[in-house]
């Protein structure tokens, strides 16, 4: 199991992210071993939190096993870092590229986005 | 100051061989790889004690297969080592046998992909690195995301998209080392399943088994040997690339291919119109019309009309994958990159049978590989 990624602060998910403190690159998922901008490593590298709001930059359907089907998206998140997200809401025949997200949790586990603004 | 191939001793193709790509079977890799190994020693006519050095590219034989198959060629003490770079491999292992001959260290080397369908260990997976998608995504899914934004940004259609796939299996129909060998139309091409997004079955590359290996020498070798001289291929630009830092939301994939092709072009002191085949990793359809862009063989946003239209068609401006690329003759791993180089080699001789682009001089090989790397060579006709 990989470090946590995220948790809900007053029913927002924040997106727990990484900051090289020499060259303000920041990333996800959070993996502190060395910064790929500038290679600052340490004491260099700090937890940074992004914030879940951002826009869809490119999306698709997946098939699943058993049948079903979820949408994936890339999101380019407003505090920086490009992510893969799955879009819960609403369906793909409904998304279009630009369109506003942000992510939202059901408490447990797994974090999902939803579109926001027409 | 470091050197590039092209400035350093001439290195040329002089013998190819194939093992036919094929979906998983109970054949021994050895079988398979020394099928493809004889093959070239006698298209090259040499001996296989004239090789000094051997690479092996491949994912998933495990480790030292290379000694295992060759002590049946009668054991000479040649060099060998395994090469493992991704999809890249056999690129990768065609660039160090090339690399050998070009430094002086030896004279004749052998670069080899030899793979079977097995589980592949991803070092990246291994760490855990995690992402916030819980669920089961192929590499499928990054190429139908490219296709989406690509698409959007330039009203591509399906079937714009589709006839990548149509082109590159009327091309390895005519190939007798291709895993598909098979004529499809639109319609077939665009019936499910869709694997991810616009990306039909078809429009993916089939995964299987296959050996290729291709001999290099040096000028001292050709006159030395009882090599055919009128048949000879130089190779003048070898790139190996790896992943940079892009913004969010570049394509990486088209990035990390730009500067690669801008690098070969330098080196062979070429330019993209002077092109006449060229062998790219076309896994998935999409891929073909973001690498044709990449490479400058046309404006960006034209490719997908363009191969529809059959500019890319053997016997167009310049033939994309006339082997049928990875998506009809297939996609075995290891062998792939070696693979480009044969069907390169054999158009520039003019020995592509009916899948001949005419008066071909120039070809080029692209291969990407996860992580990201990439690999390109540029060979010419003596």
């Amino acid at each position: 199991m990989a470090a946590k990624m995220f948790r809900v602060e007053d029913g927002k998910v924040i997106i727990m992210g990484t900051e090289c403190s020499q060259c303000q690159h920041r990333w996800f998922p959070p993996v502190s071993f060395g910064c790929e901008r500038c290679g600052a490593y340490g004491d260099d590298l700090h937890a940074r939190d992004l914030s879940s709001t951002g826009q869809i930059y490119a999306f698709t359907t997946v098939p699943e096993r058993d049948g079903g089907m979820y949408t994936l998206a890339q999101v380019v998140l407003d505090d920086g870092p490009a992510i893969r997200a799955i879009i819960s809401e609403p369906g793909p025949e409904k998304l279009a590229i630009g369109d506003r997200v942000e992510g939202v949790s059901d408490g447990a586990e797994q974090v999902t986005f939803r579109k926001t603004s027409p | 100051m470091s050197m590039t191939l092209k400035q350093m001793r001439p290195v040329y193709v002089i013998g190819v061989g194939l093992d036919r790509y094929q979906r998983a079977s109970e054949r021994p890799y050895v079988e398979m790889g020394l099928t493809a190994i004889r093959a070239a020693l006698a298209d090259g006519n040499i001996e296989w004690q004239d090789v000094e050095s051997f690479y092996l590219g491949t994912l998933a034989l495990g480790m030292a297969p290379a000694r295992t198959m060759i002590r049946h060629l009668g054991t000479t003490g040649v060099a060998i080592a395994q090469v493992e770079n991704a999809s890249a491999s056999g690129s990768t292992s065609f660039r160090q046998a090339c690399l050998d001959v070009a430094s002086g260290i030896t004279d004749v080397s052998m670069a080899t992909g030899i793979d079977k369908l097995g589980p592949i260990n991803s070092a990246a997976a291994q760490l855990g690195f995690d992402s916030l998608v819980r669920k089961p995504m192929a590499p499928v899914a990054q190429f139908a995301l490219l296709a989406n934004r690509y698409m959007s940004e330039y009203g591509t259609s399906l079937e714009q998209l589709a006839s990548v796939a149509v082109k590159n299996h009327r091309n390895g129909a005519m190939n007798p080392y291709a895993q598909r060998q098979k004529v499809r139309t639109l319609e077939e091409v665009l019936a499910p399943p869709y694997i991810s997004g616009p990306l039909s079955r078809l429009q993916c590359c089939p995964f299987g088994e296959g050996a290729a290996a291709v001999l290099v020498a040096s000028e001292q070798a050709v006159s030395a040997l009882p090599i055919d001289e009128t048949r000879l291929v130089r190779v003048i630009a070898s790139v190996s690339r790896s992943e940079q830092l892009y913004s969010a939301g570049e394509n990486s994939d088209s990035e990390l291919t730009g500067s690669s092709i801008k690098m070969a072009f330098e080196q062979a002191e070429i330019s993209a119109d002077q092109l006449d085949v060229v062998e790219l990793h076309d896994a998935f359809s999409i891929e073909e019309i973001l690498y044709a862009e990449a490479m400058g063989l046309c404006e960006e946003g034209q490719a997908a009309p363009l191969i529809a239209a059959g500019e890319f068609d053997i016997g167009g401006r310049c033939a994309l994958s006339p082997s049928g690329g990875l998506l009809s003759m297939g996609h075995p791993m290891g062998p792939t990159g070696t693979g480009q180089i044969a069907e390169i080699t054999r158009q520039l001789r003019g020995e592509a049978g009916t899948r001949q682009q005419p008066n071909a001089k120039i070809g080029l090989a692209h291969m990407v590989g996860v992580g990201a790397v990439c690999l390109v060579h540029v060979l010419q006709k003596v």
